[in-house]
């Protein structure tokens, strides 16, 4: 059985105008130490989806089973368990806490980890080891995205979740934090999913799921992913 | 509907629970400063009413001589002040049981100084009698009861039968009072019982009673009024020579000292104002800063459509403006009844006139206009503030502050000692420093009336009749709480609209929902825990003030319960308000929270 499986998964959103499918019939699988990317348009579902795998909300039809364990289904404290332990998130803005240190900021996740990793050690593998005792404000947007990729990686979480991760980023730095991921996919041999709308990402990813008006339009392997470098966009 | 209105209107429904706090804050602070103050005003109005209604006596002559005045002094003051205003009698002072009995022969078809008619009749017949109503040193009588006088020559006894008992307006004081009889140890006796009969003095004229009033002196116990008594008062004494004893109000103990009572409720009374003006000043600067960052966006949009600044604003002050409406218009009732409840709590002290139905609100008007006035201007500043920078600045977000190290991290064994949450909360709370300087100062503040009201209770309680004082202490420590909670209330929102990013973050990384709420209680604990620490010293030294200042209890007879009880109280308060936020901590929308750009 795969590391993730995905089985049927809808979600349905209700309000007092009705209620809109975001997503359905959605199922796929990823194996462990696999890089993930996942395109589509915006407002094709695949926020959702990540939501639904981060344990950030819950499905409305479907399963989902992460390393044996099935998360639909969990209640709300039983789902913020799930993300202390089992997830390491990346946002597109970082979010990181403004009145702590880089090295507070990883402390603040891992203070609640039972296996996590040492912060400074991780902060220094992500080369911030300069950078411990500034605070956000005083650190670049590469760097901050720096300190919050620690952040997810020092709980040493079982997947990692990338939500447009280089969408406030220049070009250049976009490209190293890019790498970046993928080493820490590579090395620590846990499956990483990007979530993107940039087409060109797809071509470094072991695996690429396309997502279209809340249905999986495809997924296919990449038999030879191209190094971050030779990708052009 | 015109775009701006539905704007405007939907600001109101958008921002409900800002309206409500401004609102709230309003009505406490109007509620408690107008009824305070409006005590000095109600009693001005009262005493004013019985010296006019009553036609008191602005001079009592009384005779020094033992065959009383002659003809030609009474003559003499009646052409002065006019017949009409004299009111001539006898008086006749005599030892009984320890204590003195005083006899009046009084003409009761003269107004002057008329005897306030408290139950029974006014006296028909000759041997019928009025006795002066019960206070602490004047013995109970009631209509029915027979009164015995022997005659001091004859020795022929007369029986009187209580037809009615009356209040005298010069004897509104409840306390003993002493009569001219002199002991043998050269104190003198106390007032125990006092008749009046109707009737023309038949041999002895030896007191009279000269009502003024009017134009000629001006408003009783004005600058003018006692600059024109007290020239009447030499005149008099003048004509007389050295065969009478000029009084004037001034030498009375009843209705003058409540008179300088009201001044002293008032003087009070601006100690409060002071503080709630500040407080409610505080919250709604803070209130107004807030909306007008969250309001950013919207401000950006509209100067780009070329709005003026001004006109972007006013939505704003219209807001306050009419919160402050609100809560004053509420206000107005709360402060009525503080105030009548005050205003009764005199006649522990004093036979009180019927609470005055007038219309004169003059304090309520003052310290609804200060507050409207400062708001509207706070509004303005914080509005001038928001809409200052240019449409492309303001359309993007406004920057975080940025974190700061504190001065106790260069202090490493107490920090390192630290858990990451208690320096976060640390650093926020020193960051934000005017947020916790009006946390604190409203706290303490609050803390202190909380004292002040527990030890008037402990005080009240020692004095076995003071119930309405009693009353007074429970709207104290009412009032101050609610105020404590107010500001806490507002604090906490604010933090938690201003972090929801922060919350969500901790949610994300899978923090439960206790933890969460605890990161942004936890400051509000700290400056709340400070107000209350700080606010006892400060209410010791105010009800030692009080205390001092009113003439009534002693910080001795303030029991240590009060003394623990009051941080206690405040921090209830502080807890109370948070947990009315842990919903909407809770409920923080993490996707939309993490992932937009504000």
């Amino acid at each position: 059985m795969s590391f993730l499986r995905l089985e049927n998964v809808a979600k349905e959103y209700k309000s007092q105008a009705g209620s809109v499918r975001a997503l359905s019939h959605v199922s796929f699988d990823i194996d462990n130490g696999e890089f993930v990317v996942i395109l589509g348009p915006s407002g094709a579902g695949k926020t959702t989806l990540l939501n639904l795998l981060g344990g950030m909300d819950d499905a409305t039809e479907g399963k989902i089973i992460l390393d044996g364990k099935e998360i639909s289904g969990l209640n709300k404290k039983q789902l913020a368990l799930y993300r202390r332990t089992d997830i390491g998130f990346v946002f597109q803005f970082y979010n990181l806490m403004p009145n702590l240190t880089a090295l507070e900021n990883v402390e603040l996740a891992t203070e609640i980890c039972p296996n996590a990793l040492d912060p400074k050690q991780t902060l220094e593998s992500v080369g911030l080891g300069e950078r411990l005792k500034n605070f956000p404000a005083q650190l670049s947007g590469g760097e901050q995205q720096r300190v919050s990729i620690a952040r997810a990686i020092a709980k040493n979480p079982k997947i990692l979740l990338c939500d447009e991760p280089t969408g406030a980023l220049d070009y250049a730095t976009g490209k190293n934090i890019l790498r970046l991921l993928h080493d820490v996919c590579k090395q620590n041999k846990k499956p990483v999913i990007i979530v993107t709308h940039n087409q060109a990402l797809k071509d470094m990813a072991d695996k690429v799921i396309t997502i279209k008006n809340g249905l999986v339009e495809g997924v296919y392997q990449n038999e030879q992913p191209k190094p971050i470098e030779e990708i052009e966009w | 509907m015109k775009a701006s209105a539905k704007t405007a209107l939907r600001l109101f429904k958008k921002h409900f629970t800002r309206l409500t706090t401004i609102v709230a804050i309003v009505l406490v602070a109007i509620g408690f400063m107008a009824g305070i103050m409006e005590v000095e005003n109600k009693i001005k109005i009262a005493e004013r009413d019985l010296y006019e209604t009553s036609r008191v006596a602005d001079l009592h002559i009384i005779s020094n001589n033992l065959l009383g005045f002659s003809k030609e002094d009474i003559e003499k003051v009646k052409d002065k002040f006019g017949e009409e205003n004299v009111k001539a009698g006898f008086f006749y002072e005599t030892e009984r049981d320890g204590q003195a009995m005083r006899y009046y022969i009084q003409n009761m078809e003269s107004d002057v100084n008329a005897l306030g008619l408290v139950e029974g009749k006014m006296p028909s017949a000759p041997n019928e009698i009025l006795a002066e109503r019960e206070t602490d040193g004047i013995a109970k009588r009631s209509v029915g009861d027979i009164v015995v006088f022997t005659h001091p020559i004859t020795q022929l006894e007369t029986e009187f039968t209580i037809c009615g008992i009356v209040n005298n307006p010069l004897h509104i004081y409840n306390k003993a009072e002493p009569s001219f009889i002199q002991a043998e140890n050269g104190e003198y006796l106390t007032l125990g019982q006092v008749y009046y009969t109707n009737g023309e003095a038949p041999f002895v004229i030896n007191d009279m009673y000269v009502h003024i009033g009017g134009e000629t002196l001006g408003t009783l116990f004005s600058g003018r009024y006692e600059d024109n008594v007290k020239a009447v008062k030499a005149e008099t004494e003048e004509l007389l020579g050295e065969s009478a004893t000029v009084l004037t109000l001034y030498e009375n103990i009843g209705v003058y000292s409540l008179y300088s009572y009201a001044e002293k409720v008032g003087q009070i009374g601006v100690i409060f104002v002071v503080f709630f003006l500040l407080v409610t000043l505080l919250v709604v600067y803070s209130t107004m800063s807030r909306l007008f960052d969250e309001e950013r966006a919207q401000t950006a949009c509209q100067k780009t459509l070329g709005m003026s600044d001004r006109k972007i604003t006013n939505k704003y002050v219209l807001f306050v403006a009419v919160g402050t409406f609100l809560g004053g218009g509420l206000g107005f009732f709360v402060g009525l009844m503080l105030t009548s409840m005050l205003y009764n709590g005199f006649h522990l002290q004093y036979n009180m006139p019927p609470f005055p139905d007038s219309l004169n609100f003059y304090y309520y008007l003052i310290t609804f206009g200060i507050i409207m006035v400062a708001n509207v201007l706070l509004s303005y500043i914080s509005g001038k503030r928001a809409t200052a920078g240019k449409p492309a600045t303001l359309l993007t977000p406004k920057a975080p502050k940025a974190g700061k190290k504190v001065l106790l991290e260069k202090i490493p064994f107490i920090w390192k000692a630290l858990s990451f949450k208690y320096k976060s909360t640390l650093r926020n709370v020193l960051l934000f420093k005017s947020r916790f300087l009006m946390t604190v100062v409203s706290v303490v503040g609050g803390t202190a009336l909380i004292f002040a009201g527990l030890g008037l209770f402990n005080c009240a309680v020692n004095y076995g009749d003071a119930e309405s004082l009693i009353a007074i202490s429970g709207v104290l420590v009412v009032f101050s709480g609610v105020l404590c909670a107010l500001v806490i209330y507002n604090l906490t929102n604010i933090n938690v609209s201003e972090r929801t990013r922060e919350i969500a973050t901790l949610m994300v990384l899978g923090y439960s929902d206790r933890e969460v709420a605890w990161y942004i209680y936890r400051e509000v604990y700290i400056m709340c825990a400070i107000g209350a620490v700080l606010g006892v010293p400060l209410g010791i030294a105010f009800v030692g003030f009080v205390f001092d200042f009113i003439a009534f209890g002693s910080l001795g007879e303030v029991k240590w319960w009060a003394y623990v009880l009051t941080p206690v109280l405040t921090m209830v308060f502080g807890f109370l308000s948070t947990m009315l936020l842990r919903k909407k901590i809770v409920k923080t929308d993490m996707n939309a929270s993490l992932k937009t750009v504000e």
